[in-house]
């Protein structure tokens, strides 16, 4: 450790642009959350809590956007943690080429949602998209319509584009959980009479908890920020059956030039997943003493 | 994983049978993996052969083979939608983001690692505090500031968020590699006449390569893929990156489906290639990143 030339001037950069562009507009949010102002000129106004009160109000689709959040939440998490969890799972068993599967099946995880948003668009569409075809090809042709067009199925379909680019990342996550797994665990649980679903229920699936909180932070605390895949597949569209919060925001603030109450709607979108992120911080503070 | 020798005889009635039905089950898992992968790859690998046929090609059977592949229309795609631009523009923003983050991370990272000063563990905290920070909460004042400036529709308006933004975790992958080195290697170095940036530069940053490696890995790809900066700031066609641009081409020709496809095809091919010849470094920057420790 020393303690001569000012060791401030090496985190001097990194404080100006972090303090500058994070810490400062941030607290500028916040203010702004409790004025009226369209982005442009002076003519500004304090409007108090109105702008959080209008976000429950007629006319703002601030409630419909965070149900569907939520939704998006459990249909991502249970596209990603089934498939993530199943591919784990037969993988471990490491047979030849498995180590090949396991990389591909992460490929989609290097994408940009931007072109998976819109190739899937394509899987989905009525007229040339494979999805309708196959379900045609396999007799259930009256299930065919237009995915994304529908406002009951368009969250869904986003919801399977976004498993499916994720079900690899979250494949490796419990691949890796499952390395960790002391061997000696599963040859006394043999030793003990334990079939391979009883391996799986009684050793297995405990030891996986803590990757399992792990993929329910990254889950919700990227469904609550979920942006891309909507803006590329849907735009919010058909009827906001789509709108997510930071969809919504968007529109508000940069179509509708109300920056007040996009303030608003950014401040409480960031509540919430302060709010997610520390219930796991202190979650996690909690298990450390624990080993296995 | 069918061997019981290290079980007593005595119990290994117990234990499963030694001759379990290993071909049996194999054969299930492969046809397992097979059947999810071409679930998985089957949307890619449609893509890459619909942009070989022509439109009424299309139309009349989305799922048919190309009767004659058209390259052509890759060329086509590229010059029609300006994606020479926008991949020009993305590589602008991200290797400029990129190179201030390792330099900027680094210098901060060896501060809070080696040097002492008041404070430090507090203004840890708060980068760390930024891991979590969603993007929403700086947009409409950051927008409105770079309108003041007048740094609208430039690269440097995102250029800066960016690197902002990739601060806190590249901070925090950086400050643990510089933990892990030993305090001897200073101290030698010291005794040998060194400045302070001296054992940054020369002893020690040397040594962090792997970990400069993943925050490189890590933050190109999320800058490269970024949309919501982009998207707010980036309005003017000459400077979109690529995501934005590709999606403007879309709209504009979304009846075109043999220039979409080939679009897309370009995009997409490069960055599943890069991943094939990177698969090791990419997969763990970006578990690393995502896990934020």
């Amino acid at each position: 450790m020393v303690r001569k030339p000012a060791p401030y001037l090496y985190i001097l950069p990194a404080l100006a642009l972090f303090v500058g562009i994070i810490l400062l507009p941030a607290a500028g949010t916040f203010v702004l959350s409790f004025f009226n102002w369209s982005g442009i000129g002076r003519d500004i106004e304090f409007v108090g809590l109105e702008n959080y009160r209008a976000a429950f109000r007629d006319g703002s689709y601030f409630v419909l956007s965070l149900r569907n959040n939520i939704v998006y939440l459990v249909a991502t998490f249970i596209v990603e943690m089934c498939f993530g969890l199943a591919m784990a799972l037969v993988l471990d068993f490491k047979l030849r080429f498995f180590g090949v599967f396991r990389m591909l099946f992460f490929s989609p995880m290097v994408l940009s949602m931007m072109p998976v948003g819109l190739l899937w668009r394509f899987v989905y569409s009525p007229e040339i998209g494979i999805l309708n075809g196959a379900l045609k090809a396999i007799g259930l042709g009256s299930l065919a319509r237009p995915w994304l067009g529908d406002p009951a199925t368009a969250l869904y379909a986003v919801c399977l584009t976004s498993g499916w680019r994720y079900a690899g990342f979250y494949m490796i996550l419990f691949y890796a959980g499952l390395q960790r797994i002391p061997k000696q665990l599963y040859e006394s649980a043999r030793i003990d009479g334990a079939s391979d679903l009883g391996c799986f229920r009684h050793v297995s699936l405990p030891l996986l908890r803590e990757v399992f909180v792990i993929c329910v932070l990254l889950c919700a605390t990227g469904a609550f920020q979920a942006f891309d895949l909507i803006y590329a597949m849907t735009g919010g569209k058909p009827y906001h059956s789509t709108e997510v919060v930071a969809t919504w925001l968007v529109e508000v603030a940069f179509a509708h030039n109300r920056f007040g109450h996009g303030s608003a709607l950014a401040v409480m979108m960031t509540v919430i997943v302060f709010v997610i992120a520390l219930t796991y911080h202190f979650y996690a503070r909690r298990r450390e003493t624990i080993e296995y | 994983m069918s061997t019981n020798w290290h079980i007593p005889p005595e119990r290994r009635r117990l234990a499963r049978p030694a001759q379990r039905p290993v071909l049996a089950r194999n054969i299930f898992l492969y046809t397992i993996v097979i059947a999810v992968s071409a679930l998985m790859f089957f949307p890619m690998v449609w893509t890459f052969y619909s942009s070989l046929k022509t439109n009424p090609e299309i139309y009349a059977n989305a799922w048919a083979l190309p009767e004659l592949p058209r390259f052509d229309n890759f060329a086509e795609a590229w010059r029609v939608g300006h994606l020479g631009r926008y991949v020009w523009n993305s590589i602008v923003c991200t290797s400029t983001s990129v190179l201030a983050i390792v330099a900027v991370a680094s210098l901060a990272a060896f501060a809070f690692s080696r040097l002492m000063f008041r404070g430090r563990d507090l203004l840890f905290a708060m980068f760390l505090l930024g891991l979590i920070i969603p993007v929403q909460i700086v947009l409409i004042p950051l927008y409105s500031a770079m309108a003041q400036a007048g740094l609208q529709n430039t690269r440097t308006s995102v250029i800066l968020p960016y690197i902002a933004w990739g601060l806190p975790l590249s901070i925090y992958i950086l400050r643990a590699f510089f933990l892990t080195l030993p305090s001897e290697l200073e101290d030698a170095a010291r005794i040998d006449g060194c400045s302070t940036f001296g054992v940054f530069s020369r002893i020690l940053l040397p040594l962090v390569k792997p970990g400069l490696a993943t925050v490189t890995i890590f933050s190109s790809l999320s800058i490269w893929n970024e949309v919501l900066l982009a998207f707010v700031f980036l309005k003017d066609d000459s400077v979109k990156t690529l995501p934005l641009g590709l999606y403007a081409f879309y709209s504009y020709h979304i009846t075109d489906l043999s220039l979409l496809f080939a679009a897309l095809t370009v995009v997409t091919v490069p960055m599943i290639a890069l991943f094939l010849i990177f698969q090791r470094q990419l997969i763990e920057g970006l578990t690393v990143g995502s896990l934020k420790g």
